[in-house]
């Protein structure tokens, strides 16, 4: 091998093993990177080349810079941020409905009041005090009530602005990654490997599964084509676009979705996965469930004491009119319940009574509307108002706790996901820093033996010359 | 003189196998970089100290041996010491065979270690790039109180030098 031989060994194992510093340095810069994949130089022996009837090696070549990545826990971690997206929307707006039906006081203490109150003024018909205690009672039901739909009706408001916030981002993230795939597509059809912008690329899948529960399909040009619910969100270079301008007929945003070529579409009822399908359900399912299970319950509670009501007389013999004032339709019930204004005016007007013509002592229609309490209506399904009610609320514990447990259950198998991916492609602080340490010791080391060498060298030529 | 001629060959033959070892040893040097094998660099390293401790020592023993012949003008070139045998000495012919020998190894070697220790050097620089990332001042870091937190000193790994 000639010196021309040994010199471009020696030039190309150079470049080699700076393209591999480079590399460690690279991984090292870029260890907290949320979503960086180590990279590693592939090494191969060169072509040796034959002369004087024999092999003789040439060095070594990098082949090219790798990420080095599982690609199982990447397509499984998508699926799982699509999971957790989900049940993160749907266990967050339960958590807030739940919050909405406080462990003590609320509808439930105001229900029990108002009919404690009922059963005090059957025990004293006459009885001023009792009455006026019945018409506070049952204001402060309806005050409850009231107040207890606006929570609900604020948690879709909140639910609606944060339908808002997601498809933005969902827009933002469907923009980066379609112009993510032309620079993936264009690199790598040069024979270079995309391997940074394929780890940007993966960080965003991840936020947009996160968000939509699509799923990811890498074409032969690398590219990766988005679909969630039907709805290509990501084409190539291409992608869709959401837009919420549009108000449905009870002044809540549309989701409107745009094709890449330009074509649009109502979405909100097709988007069912991610984050926003959760939020979409509990907006528009979830919460309006509750909301019209409290409606009835006011329509029931309502109806029932009125026509109870109605049956008795008041203390000045006439027949009873309405308790609470009356609501014409179910929706929107719990919002309006009012004790009637001459009631509230006049708290001798509150029929106790069974009959005109009896004294004042008579209390039946007084422990018929008391009785009300363990009373089954078929408009509540055949069960009382308090059952009702606490069903509802048990439903709405259940329903956040089983989602709780679902979210806590898919957030452990993110994290061991995860925890995998990182030790396939997660930087190695201590591994990549000893490995340079201990060059960086054996260069300097051998750079301390040169001047002595030098000085003998010198010498013994200086001899033998 | 005959026999300090003897003693000089002999020291001259194990410095030009020491040499040799050398030459080899940087050959593996070579080899243990384009594997990045760190240990195996290391030991190579070790080694190679070794041998130039044994040539220092030869080299102190051949300047005795050069001292006890009885030259007084500097410098004492084996061409010279060749010059001044007998024509027909077998020692002349041992000599000039030993000094062309020495001369081919020793400027091989010299050229080979400087060739080494050049690509050592600019492979030291980027790994000091490398571990640049790690080395450089953060953010400063806020107490809850809203003061500063005072700013650690710099990784004494990264900065050492062997």
């Amino acid at each position: 091998m000639g010196i021309t031989s040994t010199l471009s060994i020696a030039a190309q194992s150079l470049r080699t093993q700076q393209l591999a510093i480079q590399t460690t340095g690279h991984n090292l810069a870029n260890a907290a990177t949320p979503g960086f994949s180590r990279q590693r130089v592939d090494l191969v022996s060169a072509i040796p080349s034959f002369e004087g009837g024999a092999f003789l090696g040439q060095g070594v070549d990098a082949t090219g810079i790798q990420r080095v990545v599982d690609r199982f826990s990447e397509a499984e971690l998508l699926t799982l941020h699509g999971n957790v997206g989900f049940l993160e929307g749907r266990s967050g707006a339960l958590a807030s409905i739940q919050e909405a039906f406080p462990v003590s006081g609320g509808i439930d203490a105001a229900l029990s009041a108002f009919f404690g109150a009922l059963s005090d003024l059957a025990n004293n018909p006459a009885g001023l005090t009792e009455r006026v205690a019945v018409i506070g009672k049952a204001g402060a039901l309806g005050a409850s009530l009231a107040q207890t739909r606006q929570l609900f009706i604020s948690i879709r408001q909140n639910l609606d602005e944060d339908l808002r916030s997601v498809v933005q981002r969902a827009n933002v993230l469907m923009e980066k990654i379609g112009t993510l795939n032309g620079q993936i597509s264009t690199t790598e059809t040069q024979g270079v490997s995309a391997n940074d912008f394929r780890d940007q690329r993966q960080v965003l899948l991840q936020e947009l599964t996160n968000l939509t529960g699509a799923t990811t399909r890498e074409e032969a040009d690398g590219q990766a084509s988005v679909i969630a619910d039907g709805l290509l969100l990501v084409g190539g270079s291409r992608f869709a676009t959401f837009d919420t301008e549009t108000l449905n007929p009870v002044g809540l945003h549309a989701v409107t979705y745009e094709t890449p070529d330009g074509l649009s579409l109502d979405a909100t009822s097709l988007l069912t996965q991610g984050k926003i399908g959760a939020v979409i359900d509990m907006r528009d399912n979830e919460v309006q469930d509750v909301v019209d299970r409290l409606d009835q319950f006011a329509k029931t509670l309502v109806d029932e004491v009125n026509a109870q009501h109605a049956l008795g007389f008041d203390l000045l013999g006439t027949a009873g009119g309405d308790l609470f004032t009356p609501i014409a339709v179910t929706t929107g019930a719990a919002a309006i319940v009012r004790i009637d204004t001459t009631i509230d005016a006049d708290p001798r007007l509150i029929a106790a009574a069974a009959a005109s013509t009896t004294t004042p002592g008579d209390n039946r229609n007084a422990l018929a509307l008391a009785n009300l309490q363990s009373t089954s209506f078929a408009s509540l399904g055949g069960v009382t108002l308090q059952d009702h009610f606490l069903a509802l609320v048990g439903d709405v514990g259940s329903r956040a706790e089983i989602a709780g447990s679902r979210l806590e259950f898919q957030q452990a198998l993110l994290a061991q996901t995860q925890a995998r991916r990182e030790s396939a492609s997660g930087v190695n602080i201590d591994e990549e820093m000893i490995k340079l340490i201990q060059f960086q010791r054996a260069f300097e080391a051998s750079s301390m033996l040169v001047r002595t060498a030098d000085g003998l060298y010198d010498a013994l030529l200086s001899m033998v010359r | 003189m005959s026999l300090n001629v003897a003693e000089l060959s002999a020291v001259l033959g194990e410095e030009i196998t020491v040499a040799e070892e050398l030459s080899r040893n940087l050959a593996a040097q070579k080899a243990a970089i384009v594997a990045w094998d760190a240990s195996e660099l290391l030991q190579r390293i070790e080694r190679r100290e070794a041998c130039l401790r044994a040539l220092g020592i030869l080299e102190q023993k051949r300047n005795d041996i050069v001292k006890q012949m009885g030259f007084t003008s500097e410098p004492v070139t084996l061409r010279r010491l060749v010059a001044e045998l007998p024509d027909t000495s077998p020692e002349r012919a041992r000599m000039g065979a030993l000094r062309e020998q020495a001369s081919h190894i020793l400027t091989r070697l010299h050229a080979d270690e400087r060739d080494l220790s050049e690509l050592m050097q600019t492979l030291l620089s980027h790994i000091q790039g490398a571990l640049s990332p790690l080395a450089r001042d953060r953010a400063p870091v806020y107490t809850e109180t809203g003061a500063p937190e005072p700013q650690r000193a710099p990784s004494a790994l990264v900065h050492s030098k062997a």
